[in-house]
C-alpha cells in the first residue's frame, strides 16, 4: 500500500484559498463517501483545519487515485477550478507522506508551533473518516494515524514543546493564575473596550469570578460591553474605589495620559486590607504608571511585559523543534519498518508457495520417468530442488527487507506480485 | 539497617520531585506517594521497634529518634498534599527537608538517655515539640516559596517555576493556618515542658535562664506569638511580613531542633 498525502496549509496557500478548500463535518462525511464509490481500494482521510485542508490517502501500488486525480476530487468537491488552487498544493508520498503527517499532528507544521489543538483536530477527521467510510475501510489510516497521535504525545511529555502560552491574553490570565488560587470569591474589573481585553475577560470568565465588572468614560459603551459579556457595567466616576473592590484589573482604555497613578492609587491596598491585587494594561500609551507597582501586594504588567514573556515561550519552543523531529524521525523510521513487514511479509510467503508449487509440479513430471531411481537418490533430487527454492528466494527477500527500511517495500513486493501473479492474504 | 533504608528512599523521593517540578515529568509524579508511603511505613516500623527496644520513655527521650519521627511527620505532610493544585509543589519542599533532618539523626549519637523522673510530662512534652515543629517547618516552606514566588512575578520573567507550584495565596493561607496549629502545639508542648519541670527534683530542674534551648524556644513563642497577632491586628502585616517571619522562625527552630539541643548538655 502507498501512503500519499495532498493539501495546503497556512505556509503555502492564502486565506482565500484555504477557506474555499475547507470542510465541516457534513461536507468532509458527503465528500468520503463520493470517494469510497469512486475508489473502492482505497482509503481517504480528510484533516481540515483552519490553517490547512489535507486528503491523505491509502492505496495498492497500482491502483488508483493518482496524484492529479487526487488533485481533481478535491476540486471537484469543493467546486474549485484546480488551476485557482493546484500551485499551493503540496504532496508527499511514503516516507515523506508519513513523516509530514507526524510532524503535523506534533504541531511542528502549525502557525503557533506547540499548540495542542491539532491533535485533537487529526482524532476528530479520524473520527469522521470510520463514520464515513467504515472501521475496515480505513484500516490502513488507521494505524497510521495511532502511531501519529503516539509519536504527537511523545513529542508533547519528553520535549514539553507545548509549555508555556504564546498568546498575550493567555499570559495574563497565567499570572492571574499564580497569584490567586480561586477564582469565585474574586472580582475582574475591565476600563475601556479594548479588544485585547475583552478576549482576556472572555479567558478569565472561564473561571467563574464572583462578579465582572466593566467601566467606560461612556457609559453606553460599558453597557454594551457587559451585555455582550454578561458582566456588570458600573459608572467610571468612583475609578479607584472600583479598582479597590476588584482583584483582577484589564485595562485597554485610548487615555493619552495614565489613568492610575501611585498618588491615585495609594489608598488602594489599605482599601483592600493588603489583598494582592493584579493590573494588566493593555492600552498603549499606557493607562497605569508602572511605579504602581510598588505599592503593597499590587502586581502591574504592561503590554511589553506579557509581549516579552510571550516571545520567550515561542522562542523556547522553536529551540524544542530539533529535539522533536529526532523523536519523529526514530517513530517514523519504526512506523515505516513496521509496515514494510507487513507489506512484504505475505508476499515472500506467497511467493515461496508459488516456486514450491513449480517445484512439485516438475518432481511429478520427473519422478515417474526415473525407473532406476533408488530411494536415496529421490531424496536426494527433492533436496536440491529445496536448495534451489531456497538459493531464488534469498536475494528478493534480501532486498525486500533492506528496501522497507526507507519506505519503499510496498513497491518492490507490488512489482513481485505483479510480475508473478502472486496471490496473497494482506 | 531500616533506617538506612528508609534515608535512601527519601533521598530518592527528594530527586523524584525535584525532576517532576524541573521537567514536569509526569511519570515520577505517579510513584512518589507510594515512595513516600514505603518511607512512613518503614520510618514507623524503625520507631516501633525502638519504642519495643528501649521503653517509650527512653525511646522519646533519643534525640535521634524525635528527628526521625519529624522527618516522618514532615513526609506525612508531603504525601498530604499530593494532587492537590492548592498545594502544588509542597511536597517538593518537605522531602528534602526531610531527607537532611534524617541524614542529620545519623550524626546524633545514639547513647540512650536516663530516664526522666516524671515520663508521662516528658512524653507529651517531646511530641508536642516535634509535632509544632512539623507545621512551623511547613509554614517556613511556604514563606520561602511565597517570597520566590512574588520575586519572580515582580520580575515579570518567564519562569519554569510559573504554573509548577500553588498560587501565591494558597502560600499565604498555608504558612499562617500551619502557624496557627504549630503555635498551639508548641504553646502546649512549653506548657508540658514547665509541669516536666516544676516535677523534678530541684536539683535536676533546668536553669530557666542559662539553658540555650529554653531561652530559644521561649523567644521563639514570643516572635510567633507577636507575629500571630500582628496578622489578626495589623491588615498591611500580610504578605511578604508575614512570609519573611516565617521562613526566619522556622529556620530559627530548625537550628535549636538540630544544632543546638545536639550539644546543649544542660536542657532536660
Amino acid at each position: 500500500m502507498r501512503t500519499i498525502v495532498i493539501g495546503c496549509n497556512h505556509r503555502t496557500a492564502p486565506i482565500s484559498v484555504r477557506e474555499r478548500l475547507a470542510f465541516d463535518d457534513q461536507s468532509c462525511v458527503a465528500a468520503l463517501q463520493r470517494f469510497r464509490e469512486q475508489h473502492a481500494e482505497a482509503e481517504a482521510l480528510i484533516l481540515s483545519t483552519c490553517n490547512r485542508t489535507e486528503l491523505y490517502l491509502a492505496r495498492p501500488v497500482y491502483a488508483q487515485p493518482r496524484l492529479q486525480e487526487a488533485v481533481k476530487f478535491l476540486a471537484d468537491v469543493r467546486d474549485i477550478p484546480p488551476h485557482e488552487f493546484t500551485e499551493c498544493v503540496y504532496h508527499y508520498e511514503d516516507l515523506e507522506a508519513v513523516r509530514h503527517l507526524f510532524r503535523v499532528v506534533s504541531s511542528l507544521d502549525s502557525m503557533v508551533v506547540g499548540e495542542s489543538g491539532i491533535l485533537a483536530q487529526a482524532k476528530h477527521a479520524l473520527e469522521v473518516a470510520r463514520e464515513a467510510m467504515g472501521n475496515s475501510a480505513v484500516r490502513r489510516l488507521d494505524s497510521l494515524f495511532q502511531r501519529a497521535f503516539n509519536a504527537a504525545k511523545e513529542v508533547h511529555s519528553r520535549t514539553q514543546i507545548a509549555e508555556g502560552h504564546v498568546s498575550v491574553g493567555s499570559i495574563a490570565v497565567d499570572f492571574a493564575r499564580q497569584i490567586f488560587s480561586h477564582f469565585n470569591d474574586k472580582t475582574a474589573l475591565m476600563i475601556g473596550a479594548g479588544e485585547m481585553g475583552e478576549l482576556t475577560l472572555k479567558h478569565l470568565i472561564e473561571f467563574n469570578p464572583r462578579r465582572v465588572l466593566v467601566t467606560n468614560r461612556t457609559f453606553s459603551r460599558a453597557q454594551e460591553l457587559a451585555e455582550r459579556i454578561g458582566a456588570e457595567a458600573q459608572p467610571f466616576d468612583d475609578l479607584i474605589g472600583l479598582i479597590a473592590s476588584a482583584d483582577i484589573v484589564l485595562s485597554c482604555t485610548g487615555s493619552p495620559d495614565p489613568i492610575i497613578t501611585k498618588a491615585t492609587a495609594a489608598d488602594v491596598p489599605a482599601r483592600r486590607q493588603y489583598r494582592p491585587l493584579l493590573l494588566i494594561d493593555f492600552a498603549v500609551p499606557r493607562d497605569i504608571d508602572p511605579a504602581v507597582g510598588d505599592l503593597q501586594g499590587l502586581f502591574v504588567y504592561d503590554i511589553d511585559d506579557l509581549q516579552r514573556v510571550t516571545d520567550q515561550h515561542a522562542a523556547e519552543r522553536q529551540s524544542k523543534i530539533a529535539e522533536s523531529e529526532q523523536i519523529i524521525d526514530a517513530a517514523v523510521l519504526e512506523f515505516v519498518q513496521w509496515q514494510g513487514k507487513r507489506d512484504v511479509g505475505p508476499v515472500i510467503s506467497a511467493f515461496n508457495a508459488y516456486l514450491a508449487e513449480i517445484g512439485q509440479g516438475e518432481l511429478e513430471w520427473l519422478i515417474p520417468k526415473l525407473t532406476d531411481c533408488t530411494d536415496h537418490e529421490r531424496e536426494l533430487i527433492e533436496q536440491m530442488l529445496h536448495r534451489v527454492i531456497k538459493k531464488v528466494m534469498h536475494a528478493p527477500t534480501k532486498t525486500l527487507h533492506t528496501k522497507g527500511k526507507d519506505g519503499k517495500a510496498h513497491i518492490y513486493a507490488a512489482t513481485l506480485r505483479t510480475l508473478f501473479d502472486l496471490v496473497s492474504d494482506d | 539497617m531500616l533506617a538506612v533504608l528508609s534515608t535512601v528512599a527519601l533521598g530518592i523521593a527528594s530527586s523524584a520531585i525535584a525532576q517532576r517540578i524541573r521537567y514536569r515529568a509526569q511519570g515520577r509524579g505517579k510513584v512518589l506517594p507510594y515512595m513516600m508511603v514505603a518511607i512512613i511505613v518503614l520510618n514507623l516500623i524503625l520507631l516501633g521497634w525502638r519504642v519495643a527496644d528501649m521503653g517509650l520513655h527512653h525511646a522519646v527521650a533519643t534525640q535521634f529518634n524525635c528527628t526521625v519521627l519529624l522527618a516522618t511527620l514532615l513526609t506525612a505532610m508531603g504525601l498530604l498534599s499530593q494532587g492537590h493544585r492548592g498545594v502544588l509543589g509542597l511536597d517538593g519542599l518537605l522531602l528534602p527537608v526531610a531527607a537532611i533532618l534524617q541524614i542529620g539523626a545519623f550524626t546524633i549519637i545514639l547513647d540512650v538517655p536516663e530516664a526522666p523522673e516524671t515520663a508521662a510530662w516528658f512524653v507529651v512534652h517531646q511530641l508536642a515539640i516535634v509535632a509544632s515543629a512539623t507545621f512551623f517547618i511547613t509554614a517556613g516552606m511556604a514563606g520561602g516559596v511565597y517570597l520566590a514566588l512574588v520575586r519572580i512575578l515582580r520580575k515579570k520573567q518567564p519562569s519554569p517555576i510559573i504554573g509548577r507550584f500553588a498560587p501565591l495565596e494558597s502560600w499565604e493561607r498555608i504558612g499562617r493556618w500551619c502557624t496557627l496549629i504549630g503555635f498551639g502545639l508548641f504553646t502546649f508542648g512549653i506548657l508540658t515542658g514547665i509541669c516536666k519541670a516544676m516535677h523534678l527534683a530541684p536539683s535536676h530542674r533546668p536553669n530557666w535562664l542559662t539553658d540555650t534551648v529554653i531561652v530559644a524556644c521561649f523567644a521563639l513563642w514570643a516572635a510567633y506569638a507577636a507575629a500571630l497577632a500582628a496578622t489578626w491586628l495589623v491588615p498591611s502585616f500580610r504578605g511578604r511580613k508575614a512570609a519573611f517571619m516565617a521562613v526566619g522562625s522556622g529556620a530559627v527552630l530548625v537550628a535549636v531542633f538540630l544544632v543546638i539541643d545536639l550539644l546543649s548538655v544542660v536542657h532536660g
